[in-house]
């Protein structure tokens, strides 16, 4: 069993009326079965509605199965008396940093985690030193949060995650709200704390170009798992990732397109480098007329 | 003319010790029926500079024309101003409360004075341009999804007929589908209705994609004004500023480089395809 495993996992949204008699019923997450391998960095992709957000908070038991089973660590998300060590070993980071961020310095804010886990003081800020440095942040420890750039804040709020030494984080849409640049330094962060520090990584993202260096990537649809593989698989696959409402990342398209015109370049191009490794030779032989 | 900035500077904590430029200096001038992206990286005066379009905020110095009346001078109508520029707020559906769909649309053009019929006619023609089919219109806002929320929210504004539509990222957190559908129905509002429209985005493939000219903002001053090909050119200046260029054209400035002869102008999947089918001689090069 890997460190997140999900086992005929059904989740009904219920919505009932002023008498408690069930209005509503959205199945959010239909049968379910999954297993991600601790180490992994596993992406996320689904449309809205696909119910990505909805097993991401079961992962740390902010949500419980309606039917079947969701195991952390061994852990069942169900068993009451484990669930700060559910929540230990499996961190959040949500949308946006503005929401999570509640402490008036930044090392405040990254001791807030441990402080309440019971972490005694001189740990808290080993702790904070640590989760700092892993993000890149140290030398803001004694700013306020308030003035720091969108993708500093969500290192702030992952180093919040990480002073809890989580063994995985999971981060929905961490970079929706940045710009280009805050969007590289999170993803850049996140790669490292897999990498280094060996997290596991659950990113939801509906950026395609972040999802090209995870070693997994799944894709939900109707709260079903329909899609299952590498980057390189997945992103082979174009036209069945538009019908479940994604895209791919320019280069992919672009290489993608020139096939279809009969230009002879492999399938799921991911990244500048590779496209051009392979559409250069073929454009030269062109130009000299050979 | 729409739109005419004239030197705008805007203060944050004006006289205190914490008196910081949000806006420096920024002039420019947005015509009738144009499409206008704005970038810039996380504060960099983007919003401050749209909500001063329709007088939300008002400039510490300066001058604002709309149709070339100063916005500042005594007497100006406000209220009509917003009513001319319509703006939507990132996350725009964090403000819908109404009890259903339709009478959260009906809400700006009723605060406007206008006749019931007017209202709900108005609410009707917006909910047809944003694409919410009609099942939905009796539905409570808050059982919809997060791109029919966002939907409704447009519509809103649109219900009350603006002359100038502004959004503030209004794709950000949808879908790679539901964020073309809202820049599609954008789009149309722009062709069709000769609507002026005012795109805050960071996705530079969307503004690439979409807009005529771009407003480059960096550190409150306007550092680039010009249209997409232009201001991509300098994609290494906008990487300093946080920003960056299309995908695509970091594809050909490298092909380029190795000297392939790719317009240096291409920022889009279609522009780059067209490109080098032309090169290796093959039919459909024609975009």
């Amino acid at each position: 069993m890997g460190i997140i495993k999900a086992s005929k996992l059904i989740y009904d949204y219920i919505r009932r009326d002023e008498n408690d008699q069930v209005e509503e019923v959205n199945r959010a997450i239909d049968g379910l079965d999954l297993d991600i391998k601790a180490g992994d960095f596993v992406a996320v992709l689904g449309h809205n509605g696909s119910g990505k957000s909805t097993f991401a908070k079961q992962v740390n038991g902010i949500l419980l199965p309606t039917e079947g089973t969701v195991w952390i660590s061994g852990m069942k998300t169900t068993d009451e008396s484990r669930i700060w060590d559910i929540r230990k070993t499996a961190g959040m980071v949500f949308q946006n940093p503005d929401n999570q961020i509640i402490g008036n310095l930044v090392e405040e804010d990254v001791g807030f985690g441990p402080e309440n886990l019971g972490v005694p003081t001189d740990e808290i800020w080993r702790r904070v030193d640590e989760s700092l440095e892993a993000v890149g942040m140290t030398a803001y420890r004694l700013k306020s949060p308030n003035k720091l750039s969108g993708g500093q804040k969500q290192r702030v709020a992952i180093a919040g995650v990480m002073a809890m030494r989580p063994q995985c984080i999971i981060l929905d849409e961490p970079t929706a709200m940045l710009d280009p640049n805050g969007r590289k330094e999170v993803i850049r962060t996140v790669r490292e704390l897999n990498q280094k520090e060996g997290i596991t990584v659950l990113l939801i993202t509906h950026y395609m170009e972040e999802v090209i260096w995870a070693d997994r990537v799944i894709v939900m649809d109707d709260g079903c798992l329909v899609m299952d593989g590498t980057p390189k698989e997945i992103f082979s696959r174009v036209k069945e990732l538009k019908n479940y409402r994604l895209d791919v990342p320019q280069v992919t398209e672009l290489a993608y397109e020139l096939k279809q015109e009969g230009v002879e370049l492999p399938d799921g191009i991911l990244t500048i480098e590779e496209l051009i490794e392979h559409l250069l030779p073929i454009l030269q032989t062109a130009k000299t007329g050979v | 003319m729409a739109i005419r900035a004239e030197h705008i500077n805007y203060l944050y904590g004006e006289g205190t010790a914490f008196e910081q430029y949000a806006l420096k200096d920024v002039s420019f001038e947005i015509h009738d029926g144009q499409f206008i992206g704005v970038i810039g990286h996380t504060g960099s005066g983007k919003s401050t500079l749209i909500q001063h379009l329709n007088g939300l905020l008002r400039a510490s110095s300066g001058k604002i024309y709309y149709n070339d009346e100063d916005i500042y001078q005594d007497g100006y109508n406000m209220k009509l101003l917003r009513s001319h520029v319509g703006l939507v707020f990132q996350y725009p559906e964090h403000q819908l409360f109404e009890v259903d769909v339709f009478s959260d649309v009906c809400f700006g053009p009723r605060n406007q004075g206008y006749s019931k019929e007017e209202i709900e006619q108005r609410a009707r023609e917006a909910l047809i341009q944003v694409g919410l089919e009609e099942r939905f219109w009796r539905q409570s806002p808050f059982e919809l999804s997060g791109g029919q929320k966002r939907r409704v929210a447009i519509a809103g504004v649109l219900a009350m007929q603006p002359e100038v539509l502004i959004l503030d990222e209004p794709t950000a957190g949808l879908d790679p589908r539901g964020r073309d559908e809202i820049l599609e129905q954008i789009s149309a509002l722009h062709k069709e209705k000769k609507m002026t429209i005012i795109l805050v985005s960071h996705s530079m493939e969307d503004i690439a994609r979409y807009a005529d000219r771009i407003l480059v903002m960096s550190h409150g001053e306007k550092m680039f004004d010009a249209p997409p090909k232009e201001v991509f050119r300098h994609y290494r200046e906008l990487e300093q500023m946080g920003l960056a260029a299309p995908q695509i054209t970091y594809v050909v400035q490298r092909l380029r480089d190795q000297g392939i002869p790719l317009k240096e102008d291409i920022t889009t999947v279609e522009e780059a395809k067209a490109g080098i089918l032309e090169l290796l001689g093959k039919a459909g090069g024609e975009v």
